[in-house]
């Protein structure tokens, strides 16, 4: 193990002045729970860390003017799953949080950490696709909004040059006609993580017919990054799904996919799973009655 | 060393000083006072006389150190001037080892000693529980990948983890042998120069053949099972240690300490009184903590550089050095006539053994027992094989295989119920062992309460198949299963005495010392219960002393379901001389005849006095040290491993378990909703502690049915870690689970108990499989029944259904 420099910064500047100076040799910290895991195991020996688990300004959820929220990078998944704001303008999220890991990793881990570390078989990045949220970045030469969906690059990459940071994540107000489900396929109930398969879906429904204004789908453990997949959505737009049209969303969805088969679970198999559990999001997300975000 | 270490013993490296023991007795009495107020234990059904400790649900004397965190597991132990040891292992499968250079490792930083199998007398280098022919580093050749190749011992492990990178290790690669078959095959490679097999036997009853020509249905099945790790949550370590007597002393997690004490004697060849092995807090074992690990490597430092050296494996090692639960193949037929009995049994059973012998004779023998278990068969013929391969090797896990062939006989059973019509309870009540009933070894069976079991479950099960009936729809189906078992308690066939000596100090404490040690399931507890209800003292007057190959005599290992009803036994013996001893000392003392003086409820009564049993201790003054009581328990077993026949155990536990799953018909996925089981563990001495063990083995059971394979290519175990193999957690447990005992009371045990702890993961796969079965008409026959696996074979239903091969 080489030597590691450690950098507490106290503000946002001070972040962008650190990083500045490192030149892509720095690593962000925030709650720890992935690099933590990736240090115990010594499987990443980095040169320069710099802790911005101490920015106040990061930690916090409000209101947009638009009426959309703004999540600082900081907060936990504990705190998004217990704040009202969250329930009020984005339940989806909530929903989420409930189904990630246990309680411990909840209190620790941050949703801007989770977003940099592009895991492929994350929670918060599916919600987020679905929600078509705006990520921001802070760099020496001010602000960037990414699109959630162009940020995610490869695997365990992002769309942040070596000296930005991701700063806080923007949702935009939701119709009033908005529904919304979050499926997660594990092999175990519990503190899964190599087999779990996650979609979130939120829709818009149209006064009257009933058919679908607009959705937002988002997917997980079913490639490199978390997926985004575009044309099931074209197709379901317009639409009030039946059995033919989810049939065909389901063929697009099955051929478009490029999971990873491993130990647990084949490439196919994986497709599969993925299918069932984005219809049942959608028939779900339909009916909003059937879903409550209220904060837990 | 310092002064305390030639002081100490088990009990202080579990649970503190003598003086923070005092703390923790007397708290522990505070919280049992405190239980018996509430009247929160309930109790199980001893008949006869009114008893004060057995039968009672009371609080683990462990619990209260353990969770509040002061439980000294070896991890946790850390020696003055300690060096920390590793190893480095093999990275071939099979090899002859051409050279093994260490010269760069010995000069990197920090390193105090490095060894290899240059460094032990050639005579003394095999080591293994049942046959010596395990090295304790390899020698001429590697067998699999993981094996030790050297170790390393440093100032810190991360000295001697970079110094186990510098060991040049040179190799010849050999053919690998990867399953059994290939291993059988005409002029394979062969893994040990004895030749392929490690062990094979044969049992025959009757005539199978004519038994099927008999028979109205005939089921046959191939079933296959997947190596499974044992998963306790303590990795094996331990830290050996010169005190100051110059005796060589281990403390060490393990289920066996005087086995490792015998395997020590032989490496180092010291004198038997030279070394001393204690066992540490034992952070779970179920039969994973026997063979030798990091003991004989620990105390060859130890003896090398004079200092305590610590080793521990990490989760990895524990996965890819550590011994496995067999891969199985069985090839079973079931015949039976139409009115539901059966005429003949035959199974074909293939284990992959591994690289080494480990306890694979051990689990081939019991495997053989327990064919046709608990049921009778007229007609029989069992058939065993355990091959060499170039995979770890393969040892004893709980229930010693006879969880595999429950798989296959418990679905095959309900299969053929379902097709004659009857239900699977009466199917087992037609077939099922009765009292006076010989089992295929010719054993004439006592006190059996598998029919107890079935009455227990039965009503359970005809509620739920007709509710089930008007609730199963849409694309969650639910089912019902059932498995029932017969499980020989200790060794199978062989004789395996336990011992206990009981002593007691002049303020009145008695301290019990037995061999077979506690690895987390609550044996102290049990026997300290045992000894003060047979004593008359209270429970706070046990001090229990376990797993000390000095303090203790050899009283067998703590596996096989053995330690309550052997070491049980052994207290109820060393009891009874006690009373007689303390009696006739207090008879001289105080002018009163021993026939006129009883021990009871804690008070000594001679004649018209009574006094408290501290006083009478108090009372005994130097004479008291003078009463060491001593009971030995060696029931005559014994079997011919020929032909199978004989007693192979002195008594048996039985159960019925019904478990009702949810299985999602889209995605294949299967959860357990409710458990009822119905154990025949004898009287149970502890009930709360019993159940405990059957929520255990259950979770276990589960983990094996659903998720946990060890996944192998090409001799590398590619899914070292629990991210990777997937065990049951809490919230996979079902949220109804009820336990059921029915104490069939055994005439042989103490005060009635048999055992418990193996049975409970035994009818789990069979159960949840046949559940499958009932909710989709799927006939799983390979562990595990992940999702994928269940998903593929509704797919094959759906396509016969249609009339399509799949």
């Amino acid at each position: 193990m080489t030597e590691c420099r450690y950098t507490r910064a106290e503000s946002v500047e001070q972040v962008i002045e650190s990083l500045v100076d490192a030149d892509g040799k720095a690593h962000i910290i925030a709650g720890g729970v992935a690099l933590g895991v990736l240090l115990n195991e010594r499987l990443f020996d980095p040169a320069w860390l710099i802790d911005i688990s101490r920015i106040a300004a990061l930690r916090s959820v409000e209101r947009t003017a638009e009426g959309g929220i703004r999540i600082g990078a900081l907060m936990t998944h504990s705190q998004l799953q217990r704040s009202k704001v969250v329930a009020e303008a984005a339940p989806l999220i909530i929903e989420m949080c409930r189904e990630i890991a246990c309680d411990r990793i909840k209190n620790r881990g941050t949703i801007g950490g989770n977003l940099c570390i592009a895991d492929p078989n994350g929670d918060p990045p599916v919600a987020l696709l679905a929600l078509n949220a705006t990520v921001t970045a802070a760099g020496p030469d001010g602000k960037r909004d990414i699109p959630i969906r162009e940020f995610f690059i490869d695997l365990y990459e992002t769309a942040l040059a070596k000296d930005e940071f991701l700063r806080d994540i923007s949702i935009a107000p939701l119709p009033a006609s908005a529904g919304f489900a979050y499926e997660k396929f594990a092999a175990r109930k519990a503190m899964d993580y190599s087999s779990t398969i996650s979609a979130a879906v939120q829709v818009s429904l149209e006064p009257g017919t009933g058919a679908i204004a607009d959705i937002g789908i988002g997917l997980s453990g079913v490639g490199v990054k978390p997926v985004w997949p575009a044309a099931a959505e074209n197709l379901l737009r317009g639409t009030k799904p039946d059995k033919r049209v989810f049939s065909r969303m389901r063929d697009i969805l099955f051929e478009s996919l490029e999971p990873i088969g491993d130990n647990l679970n084949s490439e196919d198999y994986k497709r599969h799973v993925a299918c069932v559990i984005v219809e049942r999001a959608i028939i779900r997300a339909c009916c909003p009655s059937q879903t409550t975000g209220a904060p837990s | 060393m310092s002064e305390d270490f030639a002081e100490s013993s088990g009990e202080k490296f579990a649970m503190g000083s003598a003086r923070e023991q005092a703390q923790w007795q007397r708290e522990y009495r505070r919280i049992i006072e405190r239980a018996r107020a509430r009247n929160l234990a309930w109790e199980s059904g001893v008949p006869g006389a009114e008893l004060h400790n057995v039968g009672k649900s009371l609080p683990r004397n462990d619990a209260l150190y353990k969770v509040r965190g002061k439980a000294r597991y070896a991890a946790n132990i850390a020696l003055p001037d300690m060096l920390h040891g590793c190893f480095v292992r093999s990275t071939e499968p099979h090899a002859r080892l051409l050279s093994v250079d260490t010269s760069a490792a010995e000069k990197a930083g920090g390193v105090r000693a490095v060894l290899t199998a240059a460094d032990i007398e050639p005579g003394r280098l095999l080591v293994g529980t049942h046959d010596h022919d395990t090295p304790v580093f390899a020698r001429d050749k590697v067998r699999y990948v993981g094996e030790p190749v050297a170790a390393i011992a440093a100032e810190t492990l991360e000295q001697a983890e970079a110094a186990a990178q510098l060991v040049e290790i040179e190799y010849d690669p050999l053919p690998t042998i990867l399953d059994p078959e290939a291993a059988l095959a005409p002029g394979a490679e062969l893994v040990d120069p004895e030749g392929p097999l490690i062990t094979e036997h044969s049992l025959v009853n009757g005539d199978v053949e004519a038994g099927f020509r008999q028979a109205d249905i005939v089921l046959e099945g191939v079933f296959t099972t997947e190596p499974i790790e044992h998963c306790f949550m303590e990795a094996q370590g331990g830290i050996a240690f010169i005190d100051t007597d110059g005796v060589l002393t281990l403390l060490v997690s393990t289920q066996y300490p005087h086995f490792h004490h015998a395997e020590l004697v032989h490496v180092t060849g010291l004198p038997e009184e030279k070394i001393r092995v204690i066992q540490s807090v034992v952070g779970g074992a179920f039969g994973g903590k026997i063979d030798n690990t990091i003991e004989a490597a620990a105390c060859l430092f130890a003896l090398k550089t004079g200092r305590a050296v610590k080793i521990e494996l990490s989760r990895e090692e524990v996965f890819t050095s550590t011994t496995k639960r067999h891969a199985t193949q069985i090839r079973q037929r079931l015949g039976a006539n139409r009115d539901g009995r059966f005429t003949a049994l035959d199974i074909d059973m293939l284990f992959d053994g591994g690289a080494y012998r480990s306890y694979s004779r051990v689990v081939a023998g019991r495997c053989m027992i327990h064919a046709g278990l608990p049921y009778r068969f007229p007609n029989l013929r069992a058939h065993l094989s355990t091959a060499f391969t170039n995979h770890v090797p393969s040892g004893s896990m709980r229930s010693f295989g006879v969880v595999k062939m429950a798989f296959a006989l418990e679905q095959q059973i309900n299969e053929l119920a379902r097709k004659i019509g009857i239900s699977p309870i009466d199917i087992r009540r037609i077939n099922g062992l009765r009292d006076g009933d010989a089992m295929s070894t010719g054993q004439s069976l006592q006190d059996v309460g598998l029919m107890a079991t079935l009455d227990a479950i039965e009503p359970i099960y005809e509620r739920r198949k007709r509710e089930l009936a008007d609730e199963n729809h849409g694309t969650r189906k639910r089912g019902l299963g059932i498995a029932s078992l017969g499980y020989g308690i200790g060794y199978s066939g062989i004789r395996n005495p336990s011992t206990a000596r009981l002593r007691v100090s002049a303020d009145g404490l008695i301290t019990s010392c037995t061999g077979t040690p506690d690895i987390g399931t609550g044996s102290d507890m049990a026997l300290s219960q045992i000894a003060a209800e047979k004593l008359g003292v209270g429970l706070h007057r046990i001090r229990m002393i376990s797993g000390d190959s000095i303090k203790t005599d050899d009283s067998g290992p703590t596996s096989a379901s053995r330690t309550t009803y052997f070491s049980g036994n052994a207290v109820c013996i060393a009891a009874d001389d006690f009373q007689r001893q303390f009696k006739a000392a207090l008879s001289v003392k105080i002018a009163c005849p021993a026939g006129r003086i009883r021990i009871e409820d804690d008070r000594v009564i001679a004649g018209n006095e009574s006094m408290d049993f501290a006083s009478a201790c108090g009372l005994l003054g130097d004479d008291v040290e003078k009463i060491v009581a001593y009971g030995k328990f060696d029931p005559d077993i014994e079997i011919d491993i020929f032909t199978f026949r004989g007693n192979a155990y002195p008594t048996y536990t039985y159960a019925t378990h019904l478990v009702e799953i949810e299985v999602d018909e889209e995605l294949g996925s299967v959860g357990v909703v409710a458990v009822w089981a119905a154990q025949d563990g004898g009287v149970i001495i502890n009930p709360i502690g019993a159940e405990g063990q059957v929520h255990g083995g259950f979770a276990q059971g589960l983990g094996m049915a659903l998720w946990e394979k060890i996944v192998r290519e090409d001799g590398y175990i590619v899914n070292p870690n629990y991210r990777d193999y997937l065990l049951a957690g809490a919230k996979d447990m079902p949220t109804d689970f009820e336990t059921m005992f029915v104490e069939a009371s055994d005439r042989t045990g103490p005060y009635g108990a048999k055992g418990i702890a193996e049975a409970s993961i035994i009818p789990v796969p069979g159960a949840i499989a046949s559940a499958l079965g009932d909710a989709l008409g799927i006939r799983p026959s390979q562990l595990p029944m992940d999702s994928e696996t269940i998903y593929g074979l509704i797919r094959e239903r759906n396509a016969a259904d249609r009339g399509e091969s799949p």
